[in-house]
């Protein structure tokens, strides 16, 4: 059983990406700020993929990336990030930071799960 | 049969007409890719229409004669004359296939071996008969059609990113089958330079997928930034592959033997492509060629992407532009319905003046002319290009001077000059008829032609153009020409004129349309079926059309057929008997005469000094009415034979629109249709070709014959 | 007999390029691979597993695999690549 964790400062996105990953057969981890979820990463939380929001107050999303990349145990976890079509700039920015892929918000959940599985291991 | 199997017929039909076309096109040498592609088209779209009518054996049959053209487009099987025979085999059969799903029919065993027989006739490398089994084959059918090849070199930093090469190649999987692979990891430096966590892979991927390129594309998305990748889309051969060798890091050598192991690329092919490659100039100063421009002059170039680059729509889809499909019955109620309103329209404006009312009466006349100019335009729709019946030839000439071990190319001109659908579907045979008849008597044998200073490939051209009302169609041949010794002897021999008997140049050619006269000194298969050219004639004539012809010996000869661009309409010529109005055409009318010995009991009357039969038609139509004081006769001449018809009154001439008689009417002896009069009245149209036959007989007979029944007339 | 520590996947391949060149110091007389342990192998891993061969047939060392896990031959299948290797029982 694979595990996903997701971070976003949204609990409609958080709610409604676990209920598609939940039904999916995943295992999900959730955190709603950067902070909260390099602290379970730093406690060596099991996961497989990590699915974070970029912009979120407190430690955002790029930060959160470098931090995650820097431990160990996942360096070579892939790690996508959510953005828009009109943040084109910041996929550079994320790829840069040690991201694996992105995600287009509003994303169908269909692209949700087989983005998921193009990057799972 | 329902609409849909209608319209699935019809559009068959025409695009093996297509197909057949493009086949002829093939076999004269036009190689021009568009012309292939259509073909290849003209069977997919018939395969395609078969499915969604769900007719599996067409479906069958199409998929292996359009697996046959596929290999020819994309280059891995060549043209050849055999095979454009069995192509063109494979065309009537389908045709065949046709016929039997409009009569809600299927293949026996006997059509099924014909089709198996003119399938292995195509000699594809496996003829396998796809199973019908909707359920389990389409997607793996459809999978297989499409090949893709897939070449990617990774990046470095892919792994450190998080993501894993193979899990790309579990992917594709997901969406089609990977059919080859080749692993690629020449970049794999030695120990000492080796980085564990960089990546150094790469793959050559041979893909059965129906996914679009796009879809394609976005698997790899997130290492797009810093991979090579290229997908080369199905059916895309070697200058693709050119191109790609050049692209990448391993030597041309090396790759190109990866691409002929995953399956990408024949041996052959491999050679073509190297050789091109090493003979690229490579230096600064000198730009290398184009690769499309090297590989246009190699011929490596796949059709379709010269008819890409052209723009170019396939030939064989012209005509579609800015035409309107209707079905022929729905234009014939339309016309009959306008007939309607004519008669209508006539009445009202009768009534109109009846009652003395001025106003009404300039409104109904308004609208009577209204009512003309629709019944114009409505026939207008009727006519169709003539280029389609010309086209069918191509085929026709063909099969005949292989046939007949000559050579003969058809030359068209005047193709979309336009006549009347009902005209256009009867002019078919009498063309067959001459286009036999100049292969066969007319076009010499190669040897013979050469002897006699032509070029060894005789020619027979189709023309047709509008002149005066009239369409004209002109066949003509390259060939000997008429002997007008032969052809008089001929006549004498068959008593058709006297030894002594003095003709013009003109009437001896015209001997060679009279009844049982053939010139061949040999009974051939092709034209020597004991029809003559008279048949052909008769036909003509029974379009109210006339044929002529010229011809100098040795250089060849020319029929002209002129008929009317509408059977629709006909110069009348307008009698009367008692109350009711006649119609004859009026290029059948020979001679007017007054009816002089009207007591006499006799059917024949002194004309010229020949005994002419005649019919009285008072008594055939059984009109009970008060003699007139003066009768008159009429001539008429039909196929060469005359006859005198008896009418009361003769009143002229006029344009007359047909309107077919109501099966009711139909066994009517004498009468060929009805049509409406400017006052409204319905008046009946003379079928002089049966009244000839009719006095002909009568005469033969000599019986008498003043009460022969009118109706139920065996003809 | 060389005996990769771990599975052969991109978070252990660092230390398996030093355990191989710490095999090779040894100027071994082979370089068979015992993959009897290995439950699982990445893009990572088959790098290392080519690499081994690689430097085997630089420096003449007779090379194959040694009873591979049904996970190694089922990846190697995959990517065409089992011609390539000489495997052992």
């Amino acid at each position: 059983m694979k595990t996903i964790f997701i971070v976003d400062d949204s609990p409609t996105i958080l709610l409604s990406v676990s209920a598609i990953l939940t039904k999916a057969g995943y295992t999900v981890e959730k955190a709603s700020n950067g902070q909260d979820a390099l602290t379970r990463f730093r406690g060596g939380i099991k996961a497989d993929l990590l699915i974070t929001d970029l912009n979120m107050p407190g430690m955002n999303g790029l930060e959160l990336i470098k931090e995650v990349r820097q431990l160990p145990n996942y360096r070579f976890m892939p790690i996508l990030f959510l953005t828009t079509e009109s943040q084109q700039a910041r996929r550079a920015e994320a790829r840069a930071a040690g991201a694996s892929g992105w995600l287009v918000k509003p994303a169908s959940a269909d692209d949700l799960l087989n983005t998921i599985k193009l990057v799972l291991r | 049969m329902d609409e849909l199997l209608a319209v699935f017929v019809q559009e068959s039909r025409e695009q093996l007409q297509a197909l057949e076309a493009g086949l002829i096109a093939l076999d004269r040498g036009e190689h021009d890719p568009d012309t292939l592609n259509g073909v290849f088209r003209a069977a997919h779209t018939i395969k395609g229409g078969a499915g969604v009518v769900e007719c599996d054996f067409i479906v069958e049959f199409t998929h292996v004669v359009e697996n046959t053209l596929d290999a020819l487009r994309n280059g891995s099987r060549e043209l050849s004359p055999p095979l454009i025979a069995a192509l063109l085999q494979c065309s009537d059969h389908l045709s065949d296939l046709l016929d039997l799903l409009e009569q809600s029919a299927t293949p026996d065993a006997e059509c099924l071996a014909r089709g198996q027989q003119r399938l292995a006739n195509l000699g594809n490398p496996t003829t396998p008969t796809p199973t019908p089994t909707a359920a389990a084959t389409p997607p793996v059918a459809a999978n297989s059609d499409r090949h893709w090849h897939i070449s990617v070199r990774f990046g470095l930093d892919t792994l450190r990113h998080g993501m894993d090469p193979v899990s790309f190649l579990h992917y594709l999987e997901e969406m089609g089958e990977i059919v080859g692979l080749a692993t690629i990891y020449d970049q794999l430096p030695a120990l000492a330079e080796y980085d564990p966590e960089g990546c150094y892979l790469g793959f050559e991927i041979d893909y059965a997928s129906t996914a679009d390129k796009a879809s394609i594309e976005r698997v790899f998305d997130f290492v797009r930034d810093d991979c090579l990748l290229h997908i080369i889309p199905p059916d895309s051969k070697v200058d693709d592959f050119i191109h790609l060798i050049e692209q990448l890091p391993e030597t041309p050598p090396r790759i190109g033997e990866i691409l002929v192991q995953v399956g990408a690329l024949t041996e052959k092919e491999l050679q073509q492509a190297l050789h091109t490659q090493s003979q690229l100039p490579h230096d600064d100063d000198h730009p290398a060629p184009k690769v499309g421009e090297i590989l246009v002059e190699h011929h490596h170039v796949p059709p379709q992407l010269v008819e890409a680059a052209a723009g170019k729509q396939g030939k064989l889809q012209a005509g579609q532009n800015h035409t309107l499909r209707i079905q022929a019955d729905k234009l014939d109620k339309l016309i009959d319905l306008v007939g309607e309103l004519v008669i209508a329209g006539a009445s009202a404006r009768l009534l109109a003046r009846e009652i003395g009312q001025t106003r009404l009466s300039r409104v109904t006349q308004i609208m009577s002319r209204l009512v003309e100019e629709i019944r114009d335009s409505a026939l207008e729709l009727r006519m169709v290009q003539i280029g389609e019946t010309f086209n069918r030839f191509h085929r026709v000439v063909r099969d005949l001077s292989h046939e007949l071990n000559k050579e003969v190319e058809l030359n068209i001109s005047g193709a979309e000059t336009e006549l009347d659908k009902s005209v256009v579907e009867k002019i078919s045979d009498p063309l067959m008829h001459l286009v036999r008849n100049a292969i066969d008597h007319g076009i010499e044998s190669p040897e013979q032609r050469l002897a006699a200073g032509k070029p060894a490939r005789g020619k027979i051209g189709f023309n047709a153009y509008h002149d005066s009302g009239s369409i004209v169609i002109e066949v003509r041949d390259d060939g000997a020409g008429v002997n007008r010794q032969k052809v008089l002897k001929r006549a004498i021999e068959r008593g058709l004129v006297s030894a002594n008997q003095s003709l013009s140049d003109t009437e001896i050619l015209n001997l060679l349309l009279e009844p049982g006269f053939s010139t061949a000194d040999k009974v051939s298969n092709v034209s020597g079926r004991g029809v003559g050219m008279d048949v052909v004639k008769r036909n003509i004539q029974s379009l109210r059309g006339r044929i002529d012809m010229e011809s100098v010996e040795g250089q060849g000869s020319r029929f002209m057929i002129r008929l009317p661009l509408t059977l629709a309409i006909i110069d009348g010529f307008h009698v009367a008997i008692a109350a009711s109005t006649y119609i004859l055409p009026l290029d059948s009318v020979v001679r007017c005469l007054e009816f002089k010995d009207a007591a006499s009991d006799r059917d024949y009357l002194d004309f010229g000094g020949e005994a002419l039969p005649f019919v009285r038609l008072r008594d055939l139509f059984r009109i009970d009415a008060p003699m007139p004081p003066r009768q008159n006769v009429i001539v008429v001449q039909y196929a060469g034979q005359k006859a005198g018809l008896v009418v009361d009154q003769l009143l002229g001439e006029s344009q007359t629109v047909i309107k077919p008689l109501s099966s009711m009417f139909q066994h009517m002896r004498g009468i060929g249709g009805a049509t409406i009069l400017g006052s409204g009245e319905v008046a009946l149209i003379l079928d002089v070709q049966a009244l000839v036959q009719l006095a002909a007989t009568r005469e033969t007979d000599s019986l008498s014959v003043q009460r022969e029944p009118a109706v139920n007339q065996p003809a | 007999m060389f005996k990769p520590a771990q599975d052969l996947t991109i978070y252990h391949v660092a230390a398996l390029k030093q355990q191989l060149e710490q095999y090779l110091a040894q100027s071994p007389s082979d370089m068979i691979l015992d993959v009897s342990a290995v439950q699982d192998m990445d893009s990572a891993g088959l790098q290392f597993l080519l690499l081994t061969q690689q430097e085997a047939g630089r420096r003449q060392l007779k090379h194959a695999l040694h009873q591979p896990t049904v996970a190694i031959k089922q990846q190697l299948a995959f990517l065409r690549l089992t011609p390539v290797f000489t495997f052992e029982e």
